[in-house]
Parts: C-alpha cells; sequence; structure tokens
C-alpha cells in the first residue's frame, strides 16, 4: 500500500527531525543553515547581531532596507529558495537589503532583555548601514517578533528610520483569539522565572513546543498527509524538506527578554497601552512618526490578526496603512502569491516615499569608481 | 438555542455527509456503473479534511477550557520545579557531595582520559624511539662484533706471543721497591 509506506516514511523521517531538534535544543547547538539563495556579504558583527549585506545588481532607489528577523528561528525563511525569497524579491526590485541574523544567546546572555536587542544590537546594526550607505535614514522591515523589535527601536530612535514595515506583529495582545493564548495565561510568571533560573535562557526545544503546540494535529500528521498528497507537485517535497528544516531551527531565547515578552508584552499588553519602558524609557509610540505599512496575514494562526490590526492606531505617524493579504504567518514570506502579487506592492509602497533620499544620498557604488 | 451551529457541529455534520453519503455514493458508482476511482479518492480527501478540520476544532477547544488550561498550566509549573529540585540535588550531589566522598567528577574523568591519552601517546612514541634505539644498537654491536673478530684475527696473524713468566731466582738478596 504506497499510502500507509509512503506516509510512514514521512512521518519517520519527520519524528526523527523533531527528536533531533529537540536534542540540539538541549544544548547550545544551532542546526546549520541550508545554503543562502542569494549571496551576501557580512559587514557587521557585534553584541548578538551578525548584519548581512546583499547587494542589489540594478539598484534604484536610495534607501536601504533592514530586515529584522524574529529572535526565535533562523532567518533563511526570507531566503528560501530562487522565486520564494523575500531578499530576491527585494533586490529586483532596486533595493539594497541589509538582513539582521540573531546570534544565539549563550546562558552568559541570560540578562540581555529588549534594552540589550534594541537600544544595543540594533541601534548599531542601523549605525553601520547608516555608514556603509552613506544615509541618515534607513527602512526598517521586522518580521513577527523581529516587528516588535522594530517597531520599539522607531518608537525609541525615530531620526533613524524612513520608513518602518512590519509584518505580522504581535502587537496588540489584548486580543485572546487564539486558543493557545489561554494555555499561556495560566502560566503564570513563577514558572516563567523558574525556566529562566533553570535554564538561564528560555531553551529551544521549549521555543519548538510552543509552536507545535499551535498546531498539534498539523504537526503531527497532516502535514504528512499534505506532502503524500502533493509530493507529484514540481518542487513541493524539496519546498516542504526546506520549511521543515528551518521549523526546527529554533533559537533559544535571552532569559530577560523572554521575561519581558511574556509578562509585560503578552499578559499585561503594556506595550499597547503605553506602559511599556525599554531600559528605564518608556515606549511611546506617538513617537512613530514615519510612514508605517502593517501587514496583516488574514490566515495568521501565530500571530492573530486582530492582535496586528490596531498598530496604526496608536502611532504618531500622518501616513499609515494597514495591507491585509489572504495568507498565513509564514505565507507571508513564502507562498508564491504573497511573492508575486504583496512584495511588490510593499516595494511600491516603500518607494514612493522614497524619493526625498535621492537628495543627501552618494551612490557608494559610484563613489567607489 | 442559538440558530447558528458551532464550528464544531458543522465540522462534524460535515464529516458525517462526506462518509456516509459522499463516500458510499462514489464507492457504488465504481462499482456498479463503472465509474473510475477518481471519484472515490476524491470522496476519500474529503472526508479526511473535515475529520482534520474536526481533530482541529476538538484540539482548539480543548486549549480554549478553563479547567485543561488549569492543569496544563499547574503541571507545567510542577514540572518545572521537580526539574529544579532535580537539577539542585544533582548539583549538590555532584558538585560537592560527589568529590568529598572521592568518586571523581565528568570533568575530572575527561581530564583523566585526555591525560591516559597523552600517555599513551608518549608511550607509544618511546616504544618507536626504543625499538629504533635497539635496532641502531644491533646494527652497532653486530659492526662491532665483526670489527672484533676481524682485530682478533689480526692479533693472532700478527704472531704476537706474550713472553713465559719467568721463574723467581733462588737466593736473590735485592728486594724490589
Amino acid at each position: 500500500m504506497s499510502l500507509f509506506n509512503d506516509l510512514a516514511g514521512y512521518w519517520l523521517d519527520g519524528a526523527v527531525r523533531t527528536l533531533d531538534a529537540i536534542g540540539r535544543g538541549f544544548g547550545s547547538q544551532v542546526s546549520a543553515d541550508p545554503p543562502p539563495v542569494t549571496p551576501y556579504e557580512v559587514i557587521y558583527e557585534g553584541g548578538k547581531v551578525s548584519l548581512r549585506h546583499y547587494r542589489a545588481r540594478n539598484r534604484i532607489h536610495a534607501t536601504p532596507i533592514v530586515l529584522v528577523y524574529a529572535l526565535i528561528k533562523r532567518p533563511f525563511i526570507l531566503d528560501l529558495q530562487p522565486g520564494k525569497s523575500v531578499v530576491e524579491s527585494l533586490l529586483k526590485q532596486g533595493f539594497e537589503v541589509y538582513m539582521i541574523d540573531w546570534i544565539p544567546p549563550t546562558r552568559a546572555d541570560a540578562s540581555r532583555g529588549f534594552d540589550a536587542y534594541v537600544n544595543q544590537d540594533l541601534a548599531n546594526a542601523v549605525r553601520a548601514v547608516r555608514i556603509a550607505e552613506n544615509v541618515e535614514q534607513v527602512n526598517v522591515l521586522g518580521y513577527c517578533f523581529g516587528a516588535l523589535l522594530s517597531l520599539i527601536y522607531t518608537a525609541l530612535h525615530r531620526e533613524n528610520v524612513k520608513n518602518l514595515v512590519t509584518l505580522a506583529i504581535p502587537f496588540d495582545m489584548g486580543v485572546r483569539e487564539l486558543p493557545i493564548y489561554n494555555l499561556m495565561d495560566r502560566v503564570d510568571d513563577g514558572a516563567i522565572e523558574l525556566i529562566t533560573k533553570i535554564y538561564g535562557n528560555c531553551p529551544a526545544w521549549m521555543v519548538n513546543l510552543g509552536f507545535t503546540a499551535m498546531s498539534p494535529v498539523h504537526h503531527a500528521f497532516d502535514k504528512y498527509v499534505g506532502l503524500y498528497r502533493n509530493a507529484q507537485r514540481d518542487g513541493y517535497a524539496e519546498m516542504f524538506d526546506l520549511f521543515e528544516r528551518w521549523m526546527s531551527s529554533d533559537v533559544p531565547l535571552a532569559g530577560q527578554i523572554f521575561r519581558e515578552m511574556t509578562g509585560d508584552i503578552f499578559k499585561r499588553n503594556l506595550l499597547a497601552k503605553g506602559e511599556f519602558k525599554v531600559g528605564g524609557r518608556p515606549v511611546d509610540l506617538r513617537e512613530v512618526t514615519c510612514p508605517l505599512l502593517n501587514i496583516v496575514a488574514e490566515l495568521d494562526d501565530v500571530v492573530h490578526p486582530g492582535s496586528s490590526l490596531p498598530l496604526p492606531r496608536k502611532v504618531g505617524s500622518a501616513d499609515r496603512l494597514n495591507l491585509t493579504f489572504p495568507t498565513g504567518h509564514i505565507g507571508a514570506a513564502v507562498s508564491a502569491g504573497a511573492i508575486r502579487k504583496m512584495w511588490p506592492q510593499v516595494g511600491e509602497w516603500l518607494a514612493d516615499r522614497d524619493h526625498q533620499g535621492w537628495d543627501n544620498w552618494k551612490n557608494p557604488v559610484k563613489n567607489a569608481d | 438555542m442559538s440558530a447558528k451551529q458551532s464550528p464544531i457541529a458543522d465540522d462534524l455534520a460535515k464529516l458525517f455527509e462526506v462518509a456516509w453519503i459522499d463516500l458510499p455514493v462514489a464507492a457504488a458508482k465504481r462499482l456498479f456503473a463503472n465509474e473510475d476511482e477518481g471519484a472515490v479518492r476524491e470522496a476519500g480527501w474529503k472526508a479526511y479534511d473535515a475529520w482534520v478540520r474536526l481533530a482541529n476544532d476538538a484540539a482548539n477547544r480543548v486549549y480554549a477550557n478553563p479547567a485543561f488550561g488549569t492543569v496544563a498550566g499547574r503541571g507545567i509549573e510542577g514540572v518545572l520545579r521537580v526539574q529544579r529540585v532535580g537539577a539542585a540535588v544533582a548539583s549538590a550531589i555532584f558538585g560537592n557531595l560527589w568529590p568529598a566522598i572521592g568518586l571523581p567528577t565528568a570533568t575530572e574523568l575527561q581530564a583523566l582520559r585526555a591525560d591516559v591519552k597523552a600517555l599513551r601517546e608518549e608511550l607509544r612514541t618511546a616504544r618507536i624511539e626504543a625499538s629504533e634505539d635497539q635496532t641502531a644498537k644491533d646494527g652497532y654491536a653486530a659492526a662491532r662484533g665483526a670489527e672484533a673478530e676481524n682485530a682478533a684475527a689480526a692479533v693472532i696473524w700478527n704472531g704476537f706471543k706474550p713472553e713465559r713468566k719467568r721463574p723467581a731466582r733462588e737466593g736473590k738478596k735485592s728486594v724490589a721497591l
């Protein structure tokens, strides 16, 4: 019986992959990334940041884009496959792209919170881009947790941000539509403290468990059935492998930022209420005065659309927009539809707001000549 | 009672519809009307999709249940507390008590293994050196032996004969000092 044989094979592969990820998560190892689709060079390394530079062949926009990825998985999902790569799409549209590759924290980094990640690492990375590009401001584009970091950075360092794009941002955590949130609500602050006391950081296997618990039926077998049903589709199996590799590329979350994220942002919703502080400074979202594009994935089952949608109402920008797209949390980055339709819209929105940059911009390539 | 069905009831109704109507009809058509198995397969996948939706809804209902949330929350905390106590006990035993009763720690064992490995290496090197020395010595001795044999032959060849011991002279008065 091919159905059962194939399914059993797929399921075993998946089980081995998951066990491997969990095993790695108990230690401090992080899985190796697949070879990059788009070539890049690392132009800066410091703190917990490694800054990648992807060079556009035909650059037509002055302001570079800094992609801020989440802290809990590896960023190769943004450059997964030729034709299914956000980086590739933005480069083709003539943007110079930089991406923040977060270096996984060790136990010695347990005290790193939003202050260290935003005011040190992200600030240093943006500074490195400004120096490299000889520009005053950059476009910041954050994805999921990275969008949260980008928003906080923009509120605290607005002078450096020309345009802000947030994608699937977990902003208003008062929206408790996802059932898994109920479970999280019941885990009290004492348990969070215990996790950081035992492990220092939130271990990678726990991050993995959290993702798996969000859709247990899918992860237990439905995805393998999906693979069986689509195995004949061109490139599906390869994409499935890459995607699974990303799903098991969990990274530990530094202890302090884990406490702040779960306690202050998730449980008490302090950011949306305007009461969140980073490094002793209140994060006032009215300080976000640059144009804001807030992308919401309508079928998102990791960050409920309802928790992203209220963001534009809370910022001080006059130019603010919600862009909703019928895709899921990950689909926003890798689905063919998003690459074909959504990302060109994002590029267009950025391009429309880029013209002022040309006055001050000196093309570094031309200068080099 | 609300006129609108809950998602779980809706999914259940769909599953029943597919399992009890679509699937048997497709199977009967395949059997009697000699239609291809595509329709049966399609009905099968439809049933599977309905079942998955139902399972997802059920899982979501379980998560949304406050009693489950409370039990799971307490369970997680309990497991963490046990783990913390376990870590503390392990640290006390393996960190302090273990060495105190003279048993080595993992680090010490590793160091010991490294030492043994280094000693083995030294021994192997020494053996090689010794065997090379022995070979050299053997070669030297063999060469010297051959030389000595030749030398002895040369002595004999020279025709040297030691002088016969003279007997003491009788009546000798002088004494050699």
